[in-house]
């Protein structure tokens, strides 16, 4: 039994702020483009905690918001409002050499696109470097080296993107994204353009960047292959995160996933998409509080009751 | 950044290949328009009289305090004029020094008519060799000089060596007698013409004519004497030595030679070439200065116009330029774009933007630069400016490019929406740029191009605003366009324009760069062309025919008859032309008599492009300023009362300006003239030595052939050539720029039944529209230009035409603009195709 004293320090006590910890935190993140005539909201108060040398994959449909997302985490993007913050920096609030300092040193970025990744005219130790060279870091042939052979494409180093597959050539860009040992991975669909082998083989070589350097690593993809592989999965859908799928291993050496909505700082929940349409919910729900859940009735249903 | 470039090879080639060629044309087109100045300039001095080229200072013995007693001091007194002349006259002389001293004209004792000048000049002995006796000496009795003749003067004379003339109380022993060693030199023929031989000279009311003979004193022995002495100093100019650039100086510094003269200034009338008496007895005189001052006219007229050509071809390699620039930041976007994402600041994506830019253009510039050195002209470093300011405007604009690109990390583009509000910046520089074109037209026409580097940009300043308007007007006419072709079954029209009007915001650059290009080359088309007919125009009206044949001392039938029966002799008319003096008022008036058979004449020249007005009734045409008078009289051809039935303004080949003009019915009994169409070489052999022969091609040739002219149409050629090549070049250019998107869009039509000949008509509508419109609007404002220019620049006086006479044809222009968007379309209706079949 707490006594009155008990409370009071409780009460008085420093609260920690919402995700103090989180290495990667989304508060309420709004992000809204704006051209001449049409606004198009493609974050409306996304909410995300990822914490320190964590692998996740963020899935949604098309138009969810997963890339606006990523691309405001590797501070390709200016969000419009809302908190974001990696590794401690504050996104919204960076200058123009605070942005350069965290793309150099903060983040690395992987696309969808194997082309993208990469330059051409350069061999793939050449693209590794140059990150180094673009930071002004001293270009450590030896780390370049030490890479491409953790990512198991040493044998391409001296070839060009032209002369390698798109597997290789996403392992390479793996390389080239922690090149500068950045803290975080942000990668766009890595697989996307790969058969299932392959896919297999860059989405090990991210797993073990994440394991082994202690990147955290945030995936978006479309892959289920992926999206089964890694410790936790976030959902988004209509700019807000709508569900997590938590993994872990059984004590028989089984993964058990478990799907759970997200309950966001002001109360809000979705509902999957299949729920509402199963039980033909509308526009309004009933709620009721029991002792150790809340039940959801469809509004005519609890009516007719 | 080596790689870089090397990854995009093509369109860096294409860059460099422009930035040759833009650096090549900017520095070696003013060179070699600046060594043709300079030639002309030369020829300018080399062809007019000796008379009027050198500077002459005159001094008068009889009203100076203190005249040169010896040729010492007639030395001295060289050196101290030619010291006296401003640096800019010092450095167009060419060092040979000419002076000497003559006596007023003194009779001959007993010798009617016939008189003696005594004379000494300092290097007279160098071009004589004596015949006879030796040169003259000092003579110890008074009154009395040595004295030696050319040989054949003093036969004439019946002068003998040893003979003694005596003059006006003094005595001339002859010591000698020379020979001219090259009578032919202009020392002989021009300058000292009595030295060589007897002058005639028929004072006004005297029965017989005076003779003048001139002998050779000795110098210091003539100076001494008593005799009244005029001195010269001649200064002689190195021809070479006037060039475009110091032309205007050298005419400031012949006009400050007439003031520094000591005591001429009041005297000397140096502005028309006319010397008088100044105080003192100095004056200085000279033809150079108004010689100078015409050349500088027709100078600055040429210089304007090839400003305005220069100006044009700028705005088009620049604009070319940029495109090519445009286009190869287009092809380094996604390597940027990543290095960007990789960590790149702005500053280094800048840096490398420029940079791969500047490894193809400058080289390409310089090597430009270089080659233009082949080009014969004189060395400017002004010259240099052009290549220099072209590769540090394509490195800035690719800079700015880059930066303007990458600023934002995520700059992706948007490809639903494409219509930008303009911005208020963006529009108050349109107006600006407008306002300063309009501005500087009405400043040009009222003020003549000048020196004034403002308004020499002003035409290229036009023809930008011309196509900032013509942006701002383009949809307009592409959305009537759009709503018609929707009503239509088939869907490749609308596609076509739908896409033009998604890519008007993209053609902004284009249009600035093709409608200028277009515009300056229709204004070149159109000058050459008129200046080519212009000068056919004014070799007519110089020979009134196609041959003229003069003969002084008359044309009789039978000759006439010979010339008519000449086999390639098609007609000929036979003419009365000479000089009177209409008897109206109380002194008359000075006229050109034209007595030939107007009717004969109109058919011989029909389908030339003179004009002949038609015969009167009766009487005579005569100009306006005596069409007043019911009648007067001439003397010539024949004693005659004339009555004017009509005004004539002019006759070709007749007469000057200040002359009245009277043309009476034909006088065969008269014929100095013949006006005759057919083959020159048949009439020049069938004619008379003595006889004037001069055809309408020769005149042509003539004209055509001065330094300056053809150096100006030369100019005009490979101006409107090089802008003709350029917009072709930002034609393919712009095609290249939209290839993908432009493929993409047909392979997703093609997979959904698009047919070849449709994405053809696409393609061709697509690009049309901005090609349509920089064509017409080029064409229109080219035309315009010489209106709009007016007086500013005015090319007749080339064709030696007047003001207003010049032609303007636009056919040759029309063909050029239309040859180059046939050539530019028929390449976008192949290239449809083919983009189609990837």
């Amino acid at each position: 039994m707490q006594s009155l004293a008990d409370l009071e320090a409780q009460a008085g006590a420093a609260k920690a702020a919402f995700g103090a910890a989180a290495h990667i935190l989304c508060d309420n993140l709004v992000r809204i483009y704006k051209t001449e005539g049409v606004e198009v909201v493609a974050l409306q108060g996304l909410d995300l905690l990822i914490d320190k040398g964590e692998l996740i994959a963020i899935v949604g449909a098309s138009g969810s918001g997963k890339s606006t997302l990523l691309n405001v985490l590797s501070g390709l993007d200016v969000p419009t409002a809302g908190l974001a913050r990696v590794a401690g920096m504050d996104l919204l609030s960076m200058t123009a050499r605070d942005r350069l300092r965290f793309r150099r040193s903060v983040v690395g970025f992987i696309w969808q696109q194997t082309a993208r990744n990469l330059l051409p005219y350069l061999t793939a130790q050449e693209n590794v470097l140059l990150p180094m060279r673009l930071a002004a870091n001293k270009a450590h042939r030896a780390r370049a080296a030490e890479l491409l052979d953790l990512l198991g494409v040493a044998d391409c180093a001296g070839r060009r993107p032209g002369e390698m597959s798109g597997g290789q050539q996403q392992r390479v860009a793996i390389a080239v994204a922690l090149a500068n040992s950045p803290e975080v991975i942000l990668a766009d669909e890595p697989t996307g353009e790969l058969d299932s082998d392959t896919s297999e083989d860059v989405f090990g070589a991210l797993r073990r960047a994440n394991r082994e350097l202690g990147v955290t690593t945030v995936i978006v993809t479309h892959d289920p292959m992926v999206a089964d592989q890694v410790d936790r999965t976030i959902g988004i859908r209509d700019g807000r995160t709508s569900s997590e799928t938590l993994r872990r291993t059984s004590e028989d050496g089984g993964v058990i996933a478990e799907e759970y909505a997200v309950l966001d700082r002001a109360g809000r929940l979705q509902l999957p998409r299949d729920f509402m349409s199963a039980l033909e919910m509308e526009r309004r729900v009933r709620l009721e509080l029991e002792r150790d859940h809340i039940g959801v009735w469809p509004a005519n249903q609890g009516d007719e009751q | 950044m080596i790689r870089l470039l090397a990854a995009h090879r093509g369109t860096a080639a294409l860059l460099a290949l422009l930035a040759l060629t833009a650096s090549l044309l900017v520095a070696g087109l003013p060179r070699a328009l600046e060594a043709s100045l300079d030639e002309s300039a030369e020829t300018l001095l080399r062809t007019s009289p000796p008379l009027t080229t050198t500077l002459t200072v005159n001094m008068n013995g009889a009203y100076n305090f203190d005249p040169p007693k010896n040729v010492e001091q007639v030395t001295r007194k060289d050196a101290l004029w030619r010291s006296a002349m401003p640096p800019s006259v010092q450095g167009m002389l060419d060092g040979t020094a000419r002076y000497g001293y003559l006596t007023n004209k003194m009779q001959i004792t007993n010798g009617r008519h016939r008189y003696l000048y005594l004379a000494w000049i300092n290097d007279t002995d160098s071009r004589i060799r004596y015949v006879e006796g030796k040169a003259p000496g000092r003579s110890d009795a008074p009154k009395h000089f040595e004295v030696a003749f050319a040989a054949k003067p003093a036969a004439q004379f019946g002068i003998k060596i040893g003979d003694t003339v005596p003059f006006e109380g003094y005595q001339a022993t002859v010591t000698g007698l020379y020979e001219p060693l090259d009578p032919d030199d202009a020392f002989w023929t021009v300058y000292n013409k009595g030295m060589s031989k007897v002058v005639e000279k028929q004072e006004p009311l005297a029965d017989e004519p005076d003779h003048y003979i001139t002998g050779l004193a000795n110098g210091d022995a003539l100076a001494s004497g008593e005799l009244d002495l005029g001195y010269s100093w001649v200064f002689q100019v190195n021809p070479a030595a006037l060039t475009a650039r110091n032309a205007r100086d050298v005419l400031a510094g012949v006009v400050e030679a007439g003031d520094k003269v000591p005591s001429a200034r009041q005297g000397t009338s140096v502005t028309t070439g006319i010397s008088t008496q100044g105080q003192g007895g100095v004056s200085l005189a000279t033809g150079l200065d108004q010689l100078i001052a015409e050349f500088l006219d027709r100078l600055s007229t040429t210089r304007a116009l090839m400003a305005v050509l220069l100006g044009g071809l700028a705005v088009a390699c620049l604009g070319t330029i940029a495109l090519a620039v445009r286009l190869l930041g287009a092809r380094m976007h996604g390597s940027l774009s990543l290095m960007r994402a990789r960590g790149a600041s702005l500053r280094r994506i800048t840096a490398i933007g420029g940079g791969v830019t500047a490894l193809a253009v400058v080289p390409a510039a310089l090597a430009g630069a270089g080659l233009s050195f082949l080009v014969r002209g004189p060395s400017l470093p002004m010259l240099l400016a052009g290549p220099v300011a072209l590769a540090v405007a394509a490195v800035a604009y690719a800079c700015a490019e880059a930066a303007r690109d990458h600023r934002q990390p995520l700059n992706e583009r948007r490809d639903d929406i494409v219509a930008r509000k303009p911005s208020p910046k963006r529009i108050a520089l349109e107006i600006l740029v407008v306002l300063l074109g309009a501005g500087g037209v009405q400043l040009l026409r009222t003020r003549g191009l000048g020196d004034d580097p403002f308004l020499m940009l002003v035409p290229a300043l036009l023809t930008v605003a011309a196509a900032l308007v013509a942006l701002r007007l383009y949809p307009f006419p592409l959305r009537l366009l759009l709503r018609l072709s929707a009503r239509r079954r088939d869907a490749a029209p609308y596609l076509g324009l739908a896409m033009a009007a998604r890519a008007a915001t993209g053609a902004t650059l284009p249009v600035l760069t093709l409608l200028p290009a277009l515009a300056i080359s229709a204004y070149g088309a159109v000058a050459a062309d008129g200046l080519g007919t212009a000068q056919r125009l004014a070799a007519w009206q110089r020979v009134g025919a196609e041959i003229r044949v003069e003969r002084q001392q008359g044309i009789p039938a039978d000759l006439i008859e010979r010339i008519r029966r000449t086999s390639g002799v098609k007609e000929v008319v036979p003419a009365a032309i000479g000089q009177s003096v209409a008897e109206v008022g109380f002194r008359g008036r000075d006229a050109a008599v034209v007595a030939v058979d107007l009717n004969a004449y109109r058919r011989l020249v029909a389908g030339s492009p003179l004009d002949i007005p038609r015969p009167p009734a009766g009487g005579a045409l005569v100009s306006p300023d005596v069409a007043a008078m019911s009648s007067f009289d001439i003397g010539w051809p024949e004693r005659m009362t004339v009555r004017p039935q009509g005004k004539i303004t002019s006759l070709p080949g007749v007469g000057s300006p200040d002359l009245a003009l009277v043309v009476v019915p034909a006088m065969p009994q008269h014929t100095n003239t013949l006006l005759i169409s057919g083959d020159p070489a048949a009439v020049k052999a069938a004619v008379p030595a003595g006889t004037v022969v001069r055809t309408m091609e020769d005149e042509l040739a003539q004209i055509a052939a001065a330094p300056l002219t053809s150096s100006l149409m030369t100019g005009l050629r490979v101006v409107t050539l090089a802008l003709a090549a350029y917009t072709l070049v930002a034609v393919a250019i712009m095609l290249i720029s939209g290839a993908a998107e432009r493929a993409r869009a047909l392979r997703l039509l093609t997979a959904i039944g698009l047919t070849g000949r449709q994405a053809r008509v696409m393609a061709v509508l697509e690009v049309g529209p901005v090609l349509v419109l920089a064509g017409f609007a080029g064409l229109a404002l080219g035309l315009g230009l010489p209106t709009l220019l007016g007086k500013g620049i005015d090319l007749s006086a080339y064709a030696g035409l007047r003001f207003g006479d010049y032609p303007i044809d636009p056919v040759m222009p029309a063909l050029l603009a239309g040859g180059i968007a046939l050539v530019a379309l028929a390449g976008i209706y192949l290239g449809g195709s083919r983009a189609k079949s990837r």
